[in-house]
Parts: C-alpha cells; structure tokens; sequence
C-alpha cells in the first residue's frame, strides 16, 4: 500500500522505513503463493473504528480453491480455522519474520486477514467470507515459538468474521498445524526466473 | 462462468476432501493430509502447454491472466473499510 495511504503520521513513518521489506513479502506471495492474491494493499493498519493509532503491520489474502462438499458440510467455525490454519498463519509467520519490526516500539502487533467464497454461495455473484485477526506482538511472538498455546493466543486476537455484508462477529476458531503452503506446489508451475521461495 | 472459475481453482489444486458430509473421521483425516488436492482441468485452461497437453506449465502471468479474465466482476462482500482502517 503505498505511504500516502496510510491514515496518519505513525503510519507513514513504518510504511516508508520498511517498505523493502513488505515487497519482499508481496514479491514471495506473488510468486511462490500463487494461490493467493494480495488484496487492499499490505501496509500498517488498524482495527476498525479503533481512535487510538496503535498500528498492525496487515496482510489481506484472498485464497483460491476448488469447491468441496466436505468443506462446505463443516461448521463455518471449522471452515474459517481451517482457512486460518493454512494460510493465516503462515502470513504471521511472515510478517514476524520481517527484519526490524519486532523491535521497532511504533509496531503494535500483526493482522491477517483471510477471505474465501463462501461455500454454496450464487457463483454468478459469490459471497465472499472474510476472517480477520489482530494480534499484539509479544502474544504473537510467543505463538510463533510455541510458549503460548494456540487458544490462549486466540483468546486474546481481536477476531471478526464476515458473512458476505454481514458482520458476523467473533467465532470459536481453533488452530492446528497444516504445512500446506509450505509443501504444496501447483501442478506445473514455473517460477520466474531469478525467484527463489523459501 | 462457473465452469470457469471452479476449472481455475481446480488448476490451482487448492481443494479439501470429497465427501458428503463432514464427520469428525473425515474431520480427523482432513488435518492429518494436507496436501490431498483435486487433479484439476488443465485442458480448459489457457497455458503454454505442449500440444498434447500431457506437460502443462503454468507462469506466474498465465495465473494473472486467467484471474484477470475469470474472476468475478462483483461479490457480495463488506467494504475493505469495516475490515480494517488505513
């Protein structure tokens, strides 16, 4: 997202300082995640509604994948922790990762929003499902190294589920293991020249 | 158009399980393999294949170019705004 979109300041400032960093992280979605699109740009944002400017380094993901009966039989509890399982965590897992941030005070913590279509939804004009999560760093950080169990760190993110327009609120979202973007390639894909996903 | 979009998630291979309904067996299964996928239609799928199809290969840019013409114009979803603020 560029800088001048950022709302205030603060914003601006930990946009334009790490800018490397975040097209690093756009430059590995788009190329070794191809599965996922960026959406609504990736930049340093904060709840909705929220006056105090504690900012979220965000990613928003769109995540491509075939209809199932299977995943459209589950609870939308169970679809949504599944949606974050494969692919918000491992966005977390980015953005921990990005040099700096962690130390720098102006972070507050890391979002990642997840969006699917909504399984059964009219495909003529699909019903998206949105998942969104914001996390302090330090309870992040302690996830990311296993000092912290995955409902306790759930217990404490700032989590909303979307239903189409609908706000649905907060879900019981459970989090598991699941390699997948880290194992999964697509059938015949060619890498750039000059790429490397790690 | 919803052969369109299902064959390009398909291509993609991101897929969960056939079933008919979600037992907790099933559920169980689900999180233990992870990487079990449809086979896609790569036939409907316009990419730099050979001419039999049999090697399809798929850049970076064919994914871009089957999102540009494939995906939806509209969707019933929030603004970006009720999500998350800039």
């Amino acid at each position: 997202m560029p800088v001048d979109k950022h709302s205030t300041p603060k914003a601006q400032a930990l946009a334009q300082k790490y800018r490397p960093q975040l097209l690093e992280l756009s430059d590995y979605v788009y190329h070794c995640l191809p599965y996922l699109e960026i959406r609504n740009g990736l930049g340093f944002k904060r709840p909705p509604k929220e006056t105090v400017d504690n900012r979220y380094v965000a990613i928003w993901v769109r995540a491509e994948q075939a209809p199932d009966p299977t995943f459209a039989a589950m609870p939308v509890e169970k679809q949504a922790s599944a949606m974050f399982s494969r692919y918000g965590v491992p966005m977390l897992k980015r953005l921990a990762a990005l040099p700096g941030l962690q130390a720098d005070p102006d972070l507050y913590g890391y979002s990642v929003v997840v969006e699917w279509v909504k399984p059964t939804s009219d495909p003529k004009v699909p019903t998206m499902e949105i998942l969104s999560v914001f996390a302090d760093k330090a309870s992040t950080q302690a996830f990311l190294s296993k000092t912290m169990s995955a409902p306790d760190y759930v217990q404490g993110t700032k989590l909303t589920f979307f239903d189409g327009t609908k706000e649905v609120g907060r879900l019981p979202i459970e989090i598991w293991e699941d390699n997948f973007v880290g194992t999964y390639k697509v059938p015949g894909y060619e890498l750039e020249k000059g790429k490397v996903c790690s | 158009m919803r052969s369109k979009i299902a064959t390009f998630a398909a291509l993609l291979g991101v897929a969960f399980l056939a079933g008919a309904c979600a037992t907790s067996e099933q559920w169980a299964e689900w999180r233990a393999h992870t990487t079990h996928f449809a086979s896609g239609d790569h036939a409907n799928f316009s990419l730099s294949n050979n001419m039999q199809g049999t090697n399809p290969r798929v850049t970076r840019l064919d994914v871009e170019n089957s999102r540009t013409q494939n995906w939806w114009g509209k969707t019933i979803t929030v603004e970006p705004g009720q999500v998350i603020q800039n």
